[in-house]
């Protein structure tokens, strides 16, 4: 385990109260202004265009296993499957972690029975399990892609070196994508692949874009704040550097 | 209490776990060198002798130590409760994988430590700390730099961090003759190199290595440099042994040789004359009785002290420091860590039977892709078949069969487990160590045991023979059974099979699954081409933008680019494209890479958050409805 030093540890519970602080301002009413982001705007879009298609629509975790990260994205796929279920339509979603495989059944089988849909896919033919190994279930999802001729596929979650295969894949099928993601090194891939890439922090953002719950939102200005002192900071460090030949900064944070 | 009310409680207590082991160390670990203590280094000062040394609190985590600081002066050692001095850097990259080797320099108050460090892609960076307060804090770091041309220093890059190094650095030594550094540095499959200079940051490299590989003794565990009036002294531990270069100020042929039985306490990992004395400082792995930690397994490391003529005299004089003590929080973890590896065998089961119950639907229908549900039980009941024999212990595998009902005695028996042992080692295939493993002798049963026995012989065999190896096992055991022993040859039957169970478990996955998976891989570089195809289509400025950043990073990596702008004139040489590709690379692209990395951060910090604190109902999703 990697040790605080206090200045982190100060620094960890200042973002904490930021973002509990914006939490509670949100749940008091006051309104919280969400950024456009077209990646998560055409998903209704995109499902509806595979209804009209007659094409299932997939939604695709990628290799997450039980985290922070495989949360925020069965929160996406609750609402996608939600608005699906309205339309009759299957949603697919391959799996590539045992654990992730039990998680993403609750939310499937919990987002049909919210619209009064249970039981109008077969749960095994819907989610599958494919494998753990990358080359398996990147080439097992390209494959089921291409033979169902999936109308829209979402890719949300932490992916590697099969992000092109499967991007690729619901290219050549003609499916709208819509690819978001925390995987840094996957974005290039995804964005001459995908018809909309989203990545980074617009990840943990996705839930809240759809919800509006004023937790999800007020966290979301929380990180702003955040991040506008982690900006300070990097000023402070830049001038101290440059103006004081001095690396205070670097001092103060390990002490 | 609901169900989402419990699952929330639970989630608290683990992430409250985390927050705890994050911020109390103390609590869960013992002293920050309970692992091991290695690489010593020491001064002498007023006070007697310091040694530094890399106290390593998990193998992969290092911190450098003062924990023995004054001798001499009362004549026993004053131990100083070990806490971490200098401990590796998150911030920069030189030593983010801990530090592996140290060399201590004292100047008036002034104390330089220089070391090894790993960078993130794990390679050595030489780097060094310096102290203007007795050691008290390291507050200046940085990283040695080599160029190798006089009067010209280079710039360390991530790439290259320590400028010319010649190759890979193995084993190095400092020291400070008041003005100006040398360092002598051992670079892999090249030799020892010379560097010199005022500035740490700004050494001027031999332009040879001043002893060739060839002149270098082979196996060296360490080094260390030390001056006298003859000029450099070099010793090199190999093995237990010190083998000592002299050479003159000016680098001139090897002059001396010598070499000493060094220690007898155990194996030398790292080794420092101490400056101005006649001791050494040495790490020694050794055998028990030092005292060992969970973790240490087979490590038992201590610092030795000894006399540089006389190393079996000397003493251990730093031990690993005090074991992490249990408390409520690692056993916690010991819990947690159960009780995951329990829910993730179920959740394993439960995937398996999502799959059979998909193939099975299809199969039972005759839907459609039949064939791949097919081949996907075949497989299944065969990988599993193979996995389970391919594992169980060799001796319960009977693929070379010695048959037959040969009566041997015990003696015989004895001679022929020992003889073909001996015969199945010379033809055992290097890349195969499994094969000819093991042999067995079903003898008769005890009661019978003073009879002469009824013997067969079975030989653990994982993999295909060659043929010649199958001729010469045979041949061999022929002779032994029938010439040796003398048995009667109709009485002898012998049958080299395969073993078919674990030499399938390799085919299928060296055979099978390892060749798809190269071949999946690199369906990817034609998938990549068309779709770089379609983005590098110039429709929008973004588009050019993309393209050009794209050539210049391509040809700036290659061969090609640097020729193409070669020619052009120095004020011009910001445009030279390797120099463009490695701005691109190592600063625009760093930056924004650094900065999406923050939001990532946060953003996960944030969610996190709200899942410990139960605000985030998604997360239990429908649960109330159960």
């Amino acid at each position: 385990m990697e040790h605080a030093s206090w200045p982190i540890l100060l620094l960890f519970a200042l973002f904490a109260a930021f973002v509990l602080a914006m939490i509670s301002r949100a749940r008091r009413g006051v309104p919280i202004f969400l950024r456009r982001i077209a990646g998560l705007e055409v998903i209704d879009d995109a499902i509806g265009r595979a209804t009209e298609q007659d094409r299932p629509i997939m939604f695709n975790p990628g290799l997450d296993d039980l985290g922070v990260q495989l949360f925020c994205s069965m929160a996406v796929m609750g609402y996608i499957v939600r608005k699906a279920a309205r339309l009759s339509m299957p949603v697919y979603v391959p799996i590539s972690k045992p654990l992730s495989y039990a998680i993403a059944e609750e939310y499937w089988k919990d987002a049909y029975a919210a619209v009064h849909r249970e039981g109008t896919f077969a749960v095994e033919d819907c989610i599958r399990y494919l494998s753990g190994d990358q080359n398996a279930f990147g080439m097992s999802t390209a494959g089921w892609i291409k033979r169902d001729r999936v109308g829209a596929n979402f890719l949300f979650g932490g992916y590697g070196f099969e992000a092109m295969i499967i991007a690729e894949a619901g290219q050549q099928a003609g499916a709208i994508q819509v690819a978001c993601t925390h995987s840094f090194f996957q974005v290039p891939f995804f964005v001459v692949a995908c018809d909309y890439t989203v990545f980074g922090e617009e990840f943990y953002a996705a839930g809240a874009y759809f919800s509006r719950d004023p937790v999800l939102t007020g966290s979301l200005a929380g990180q702003d704040l955040c991040k506008l002192v982690i900006l300070l900071i990097i000023l402070a460090g830049i001038v101290s550097v440059t103006v004081f030949q001095a690396d205070w900064l670097s001092l103060l944070l390990t002490w | 209490m609901s169900k989402r009310a419990l699952l929330k409680i639970l989630a608290f207590l683990v992430g409250l776990y985390f927050v705890l082991e994050y911020i109390l160390p103390e609590k869960i670990g013992g002293s920050f060198d309970h692992y091991e203590v290695r690489s010593p280094a020491a001064l002498v000062t007023p006070d007697g002798i310091e040694v530094f040394y890399v106290g390593a609190y998990r193998p992969e985590l290092s911190a450098i130590g003062r924990a023995v600081p004054s001798y001499a002066m009362t004549g026993s050692w004053v131990t100083m409760p070990p806490h971490p001095l200098l401990q590796r850097s998150l911030f920069v990259p030189h030593d983010k994988w801990g530090m592996q080797e140290l060399a201590a320099i004292a100047r008036a108050d002034t104390r330089t430590l220089v070391y090894i460090g790993r960078n993130p892609r794990r390679e050595p960076v030489l780097c060094f700390a310096v102290s203007t307060n007795n050691g008290a804090l390291f507050d200046t770091r940085g990283v040695v730099v080599c160029s190798r041309t006089p009067g010209q220093p280079v710039r360390s890059t991530a790439r290259e961090p320590n400028g010319d190094m010649p190759g890979t650095l193995q084993h190095f030594a400092a020291h400070h003759d008041g003005t100006v550094w040398h360092l002598f540095m051992l670079v892999a499959a090249r030799g020892l190199w010379h560097a010199s200079g005022t500035d740490l940051a700004a050494l001027t490299l031999s332009p040879e290595p001043v002893l060739p590989l060839h002149q270098l003794p082979l196996g060296i565990t360490a080094f260390d440099a030390a001056r006298t009036s003859h000029g450099w002294e070099l010793d090199f531990i190999v093995d237990t042994m010190r083998v000592t270069h002299v050479i003159s100020e000016h680098f001139a042929p090897s002059t001396n040789l010598v070499a000493f039985a060094a220690c007898p306490a155990g194996t030398i990992n790292a080794y420092r004359i101490v400056p101005g004395t006649n001791l050494v400082v040495a790490s020694l792995t050794a055998p028990a009785p030092l005292p060992r930690t969970p973790e240490q397994s087979d490590r038992a490391t201590a610092l030795w002290l000894a006399p540089r003529n006389a190393f079996a005299d000397g003493a251990v004089i730093k031990r690993p420091g005090t074991a992490a003590t249990p408390t409520y929080l690692s056993r916690a973890t010991t819990w947690a860590g159960q009780f995951m590896m329990i829910v993730g065998s179920f959740a394993v089961f439960m995937a398996v039977i999502n799959l059979v119950l998909f193939h099975g639907k299809r199969v039972m229908q005759r839907q459609p892709g039949l064939h791949n549900s097919v081949v996907f039980f075949v497989f299944l009941v065969l990988m599993g078949v193979c996995t389970y024999y391919g594992n169980k212990p060799a001796s319960q595998h009977s693929p070379v069969t010695i048959g037959g009902t040969a009566v041997i005695s015990p003696a015989q028996r004895a001679t022929l487990i020992a003889r073909a042992t001996e015969l199945l080692s010379t033809v055992s295939n290097a890349a195969d160590r499994r094969l000819a493993v093991q042999i067995n002798l079903i003898s008769a049963p005890a009661s019978t045991a003073a009879a002469p026995a009824a013997a067969a012989v079975t030989v653990s065999h994982i993999g295909s023979l060659p043929p010649a190896a199958r001729h010469a096992l045979h041949d061999g055991l022929w002779s032994l059974l029938v010439e040796e022993l003398a048995l009667t040859p109709d009485r002898v039957s012998i049958r080299i099979a395969l073993d078919l169970l674990p030499a399938g478990y390799d085919f299928l996955f060296k055979a099978i699954l390892v060749p798809i998976g190269i071949s999946v891989f690199s369906l990817i570089t034609f998938y990549m081409v068309s779709a770089a195809y379609r983005a590098f289509k110039i429709r929008t400025a973004e588009a050019a933008l993309l393209m050009l950043a794209a050539c210049i990073v391509m040809l700036g990596q290659l061969p090609l680019g640097a020729w193409l702008t070669q020619p052009l004139p120095p004020y011009l040489a910001w445009l030279q494209l390797p120099w463009l590709a490695q701005k691109l690379l190592t600063v625009i692209n760093s930056a924004a890479y650094r900065g999406v990395l923050i939001g990532i951060m946060i953003g996960g910090f944030s969610a996190g958050l709200r899942i410990w604190l139960g605000m985030d109902d998604s997360v239990y999703s429908g649960m109330e409805k159960k």
